[in-house]
């Protein structure tokens, strides 16, 4: 009896592969009543297992339900691949799956916002928290514990709006802050080393404005204090950065510049991408210099460190700045910083989120 | 700072290209911003005049003759300071010139004038881009030769240098030069500092004026010098040309020797015609409130009592280091003259330039500060150039006042300090040999480090950072290793309220919303829309604006959505969400000044036009669903109630309230508005607003599991006539009362007139529930009457099937 099964499970498998060649429907269904129907093969094996001893049947039942839903299973599989291959050819009731879908609306985040994401994601990684602060500033805060008093000369680098209100008594002059470096002073003011924190937000300056000044945009500023924090930490830090905004495949240059708050004072620029040095003299990304700068930055100013009570025979640090806008017209090849919080639909579709 | 090459090179020798040299500089600090050419034209050659004639048929024209090598010209001229035998630059036919006060483009055509062949251009300073002096022809010294060109004879390269304002030394030529010398290693050829005066011829016992300093806080060194016997003329060939190649104009003698020393040396000079001083009595005090001053420029100036003057017995005859006075000016009756150099406040003068609104060469250093000691130098350097270009005139006495002399600075640097900041090991001879090359004297030195004197031209220099600074920059930024950050990560210094804002641009973006980021300042006229821009009628205000029309600071968001709406007039039949998240600036009365606000705006249809379905144009519902969904995102509940608001239409218009405190708005903007952000009356557009931090104070961010209920759910619709007064809400709040009711759903809803009173009709969806067992039939029916009961009592009827 046990042969009986096999052979009858190879014949039918052979039979029905033969059928799947040929693609006929008509075939399948007869083989499907010759073993699978009522009075099929199977059902006749199945009233045979009746007549067997009890012995038997605990051995030959199982074996022949096997069989039964082996061939169940490569029926159904059959069915489905030459039903698929026939509605292929046969192109009745079918959808036309090139009709246009149903519409979601799609909205996209601002690209000053990407940007300041991805900049931020970079540098959380690498251990910094992230602060906010006001918009409105003293002088205090966004010159006086800079290390810039007034009067100084160096007021000149931030031209500022100053702010008031009619009901101002106490009379405290107020300004839209020129950089987001007040923030760095509060958290200075209320952490104690070690810190790492950088803080995005948006800044203001009495400028005209043209394709390359906007009087109001946003910076990124980073700071970091701790014992025995060095000028060569302030360059790998910002490589790292550089690397994976612009590409490892960057070079990146240090200058020595000014800025009060730090000493000493670093202009960090990096290697056109544009023209990569091949066409300095039409290149205007990098003003037919070769090299793009990117960011200012510093070993943060003794004065300023102790301003906030920091002991400075103890710690020291490195800070660094960059212009938003700048970098995302640099990354995107955007000509017109003007286009930026103009808000004209046709700019603002075309950033997406992994940017 | 605009510095020629060949006044450089008096001070060091420059062998090196000057693009690499550019470099050197930049790198050191010293940023050259480009390198301009002067005299350099292709095409323009030294000439002789040799005939002058008059052109036939123009008066104010004649034909000139000119020697030009082998070749003579004919070229016609309408200048007036002809002569013959002058040598002149000639630019032949194709020749592009630019004028140096347009900036205009000409190219010299061969061609008649008049009637007349002339064969190129006899060239004034300012079509050769030389300066603006367009009084006649240019005339070349008379040891020019002929047929050379115009660069070999007088061209120069300028660098333009963006000097910082902390390096004011570097504000002259000496400066820079001094500089070039420690990054070329070159001798540094300083000689011309070291002049004495004695061996002029001086006459020491003349005694006829005076000098004193009232205010010696404001000015610590006021030195004079009288020289008589001056004729006031126009200056060398040579002067005037190195003046111009840095910028400035050749005014006269006297007065291009105080500019030239004040480039070359940095200290700014004043010449005064010692004549016009009443009683010859210098007096260096404040200005008396009110006191008046004709300046230079023809202004007059009302003075304050905290600015510096110099005074004569009788009025002020200068703003201290700002700019001179009329009445004491040089003039072509000069004859005898006080050269003044002097040291002010650097605070003063930036101060009163500031409030006087004048920016001078003069101020713009004296504000960044100079040394005493610079004076001296300055002042013998003008003495004596003075002597060179003019020898006929007689020095008089010299009167210093130098009330406090300056002690210059001894610092201490510690090479472990040095190594730890730098993050290297810096070689202790190098360091000591950068210093030396700067200027500093090694006061002390052993194994740990050294002290040194500051050089008195560098007051930027006060800490030891500030020597790291110097080693660092000489060495090259570059040659510094790049070590990544050891140690432990410092702690995470939360900020939740950043990450809500994140989480919530998130949200409304995925609803369809694009971000946009607007200015804050909003016009004069604008009063806001909504509560929250009227909760006060004071705004902050610029007091210096760039535009005299926006001065307010928004205390809304809504002025720049709808302009951004405005900017995007060209979308036609697309709908547009617009978001801002940003800060809104409010006085006092308990609220914080700045607040954190969501805002939106919508318009056009619901969905972009697609064949599937007719889309339809968006209205208040729309809004409110959004911030439904929003709300639902934040899995928080929120309350309406209908409110009249500025800028919005009557009765469309709501307040959302959470926790019983009104964080928001949401409502369609009336006719008013949209006639403002010229906007289509026809359209519908709506908007909202939230408080995010009040959004986020009732957002609860942890998460508890319930289980879920495994018995079934059974639902029931209900057709309800309800009176007109009677608001949705109410229903729902009976309807929702009910334990056994988890989800209260409007699907319909019309009005009719029935019996001449109008009725509304809504139709709800229950969705029943047990958290115990399965509800059968018999169970819901009982509390469905029960809500109808409660609901008759309100006058509303379940409709008859």
């Amino acid at each position: 009896m046990e042969n009986e099964i096999l052979n009858l499970e190879s014949k039918a498998r052979s039979e029905l592969n033969k059928i799947i060649e040929s693609s006929e429907l008509d075939q399948l269904e007869i083989w499907r009543i010759s073993y699978l129907g009522r009075k099929g093969e199977i059902s006749k094996l199945m009233s045979d297992l009746v007549k067997l001893s009890a012995d038997d049947k605990r051995i030959m039942g199982p074996l022949a339900n096997k069989c039964k839903t082996s061939l169940e299973k490569i029926y159904s599989n059959a069915l489905e691949v030459m039903s698929l291959k026939s509605s292929g050819s046969n192109a009745e009731n079918t959808y036309d799956v090139t009709l246009p879908g149903r519409l979601n609306l799609i909205g996209r985040k601002h690209i000053t916002t990407l940007m300041i994401e991805k900049i931020v994601k970079i540098f959380i990684s690498m251990g910094f928290s992230v602060a906010e602060g006001p918009e409105i500033e003293s002088d205090k805060y966004n010159f006086e514990m800079l290390n810039i008093p007034k009067y100084h000369p160096a007021r000149d680098m931030w031209d500022t709006l100053w702010v008031t209100t009619d009901q101002d008594s106490n009379n405290i002059p107020m300004l839209l802050r020129t950089h987001t470096s007040p923030v760095q002073v509060r958290i200075m003011e209320s952490e104690n080393p070690p810190i790492r924190i950088i803080s995005p937000g948006k800044c203001y300056r009495y400028e005209a404005t043209d394709s390359t000044h906007e009087w109001h945009f946003f910076q990124i500023e980073g700071l970091v204090v701790g014992k025995d924090i060095s000028f060569a930490n302030l360059k790998a830090t910002l490589n790292e950065f550089i690397y994976r905004i612009f590409g490892n495949e960057r070079k990146v240059r240090f200058r020595c510049d000014y800025f009060p708050f730090v000493e000493p004072g670093v202009d960090v620029s990096i290697d056109c991408f544009r023209c990569n040095g091949k066409d300095i003299e039409n290149c205007s990304t990098c003003n037919k210099t070769g090299w793009i700068e990117v960011m200012g930055a510093g070993m943060v100013h003794p004065r300023v460190l102790e301003g906030v009570g920091y002991d400075i025979t103890k710690y020291s640090g490195f800070a660094f700045g960059m212009g938003v806008e700048r970098i995302a017209m640099l990354k995107y090849g955007i000509d017109d910083i003007r286009l930026f919080y103009s808000n004209d639909i046709r700019f603002l579709s075309q950033f997406h989120g992994m940017l | 700072m605009k510095v020629p090459i060949s006044c450089l090179k008096e001070w060091v020798d420059i062998d090196l290209d000057l693009n690499l040299l550019a470099e050197k500089l930049t790198d050191a600090g010293l940023e050259v911003e480009s390198i301009l050419p002067i005299g350099k034209i292709d095409g323009v050659f030294v000439a002789e005049l040799i005939d002058i004639s008059k052109h036939p048929n123009a008066d104010r024209l004649s034909v000139c003759k000119v020697q030009l090598k082998e070749q003579e010209l004919s070229i016609v001229c309408g200048a007036p300071n002809l002569i013959i035998g002058q040598k002149v630059p000639v630019a032949l036919p194709d020749t592009v010139l630019v004028d140096f006060n347009t900036g205009l483009e000409l190219k010299i055509k061969k061609s008649k004038i008049r009637g007349v062949e002339s064969e190129g251009m006899i060239c004034s300073e300012v079509e050769l881009g030389l300066s603006s002096d367009h009084s006649g022809i240019m005339v070349l010294p008379e040891n020019t030769t002929i047929g050379e060109s115009l660069f070999d004879v007088l061209g120069d390269w300028v660098f333009d240098i963006a000097v910082t304002p902390n390096r004011s030394d570097c504000f002259s030529i000496m400066g820079i030069a001094r500089e070039i010398s420690v990054l070329l290693k070159k001798d540094f050829n300083d000689s011309k500092l070291h002049r004495n005066i004695s061996y002029l011829e001086v006459d020491q016992n003349t005694k006829d004026y005076s000098i004193s300093i009232e205010n010696s806080e404001l000015c610590s060194r006021y030195l004079g010098y009288m020289v008589d016997g001056i004729k006031v003329e126009e200056s060398p060939y040579w002067l005037k040309r190195k003046l111009n190649a840095a910028g400035l104009k050749s005014i006269n003698n006297v007065v291009d020797v105080t500019n030239y020393v004040m480039l070359e040396i940095g200290q700014p000079l004043h010449a005064f015609d010692s004549n016009l001083i009443k009683n010859r009595k210098i007096i260096i005090r404040t200005a008396k409130t009110g006191e008046l001053i004709e300046t230079l420029d023809d202004e007059s100036q009302k003075l304050q009592d905290d600015m510096l003057v110099i005074a004569d017995s009788t009025k002020p005859i200068a703003i201290a280091g700002v700019i001179g006075g009329k009445d004491t000016a040089i003039t072509d009756s000069t004859k005898s003259i006080i050269f003044e150099s002097a040291t002010f406040s650097q605070q003063s003068i930036r101060k009163t330039s500031s409030a006087l609104r004048i920016r001078t060469e003069a101020s713009s250093r004296f504000e960044k500060g100079i040394n005493p000691d610079l004076a001296k130098i300055a002042i013998i350097r003008a003495v004596e150039l003075l002597l060179e270009i003019s020898p006929s005139v007689k020095l008089r006495k010299e009167i210093d006042v130098y009330p406090n002399v300056f002690v210059p600075k001894i610092i201490e640097l510690k090479y472990e300090n040095l190594n730890k900041i730098l993050g290297l090991v810096i070689d202790k001879e190098d360091v000591i040999n950068i210093l030396f090359s700067l200027g500093f004297v090694i006061a002390k030195k052993d194994n740990l480090g050294i002290k040194v004197k500051v050089p008195f031209w560098r007051i930027d220099i006060t800490l030891d950072v500030d020597l790291m600074e110097e080693v660092a920059r000489i060495i090259g930024y570059d040659s510094f290793p790049s070590t990544p950050l050891v140690g432990a990560i410092p702690n995470y210094i939360p900020d939740e309220f950043r990450e809500f804002k994140g989480f919530i641009r998130d949200i409304i973006v995925s609803l369809g919303f694009h971000e946009t980021i607007n200015y804050p300042l909003i016009p004069v006229e604008f009063e806001g829309i909504g509560s929250l821009g009227s909760l006060e009628d004071n705004f902050y205000k610029v007091t210096n604006p760039m535009n005299i029309k926006y001065q307010k600071l928004r205390k809304d968001l809504f002025y720049g959505l709808l302009t951004s709406l405005k900017q995007n007039k060209h979308v036609s039949d697309d709908p547009i969400r617009f978001f801002e998240i940003g800060k809104v600036f409010l006085l006092g009365n308990g609220l914080s000044n700045e607040c954190d606000i969501l805002a939106g705006v919508l318009k056009g249809p619901r969905m972009s036009l697609s064949w599937v379905e007719q889309s339809k144009t968006i209205d208040i519902a729309d809004v409110k669903g959004y911030i439904e969904s929003l709300f639902e995102h934040l899995s928080t509940d929120f309350k309406v109630r209908v409110n009249k608001s500025k800028g919005f239409r009557k009765d469309k218009s709501a307040e959302i309230i959470v926790d019983g405190k009104i964080i928001g708005e949401f409502g369609e903007f009336n006719d008013t508005t949209l006639n403002n952000f010229d906007l289509d009356n026809d359209e519908i557009v709506v908007g909202f607003w939230l408080d995010l931090k009040q959004l986020e104070s009732g957002y609860k961010k942890t998460v508890k599991f319930k289980p879920i209920i495994p018995y079934p759910e059974a639902i029931r619709d209900l057709s309800l006539i309800v009176p007109l007064k009677i608001n949705s809400i109410e229903i729902e709040d009976i309807l929702s009362s009910n334990n056994l009711v988890k989800r209260v759903r409007l699907l319909d809803l019309y009005q009719e007139t029935i019996k001449d009173r109008e009725e509304k009709f809504l139709t709800y969806r229950l969705t029943f529930q047990s958290v115990y067992k399965t509800l059968v039939n018999k169970e819901i029916d009982r509390e469905i009457k029960s809500i109808l009961k409660r609901l008759k009592e309100k006058g509303i009827l379940l409709r008859d099937a």
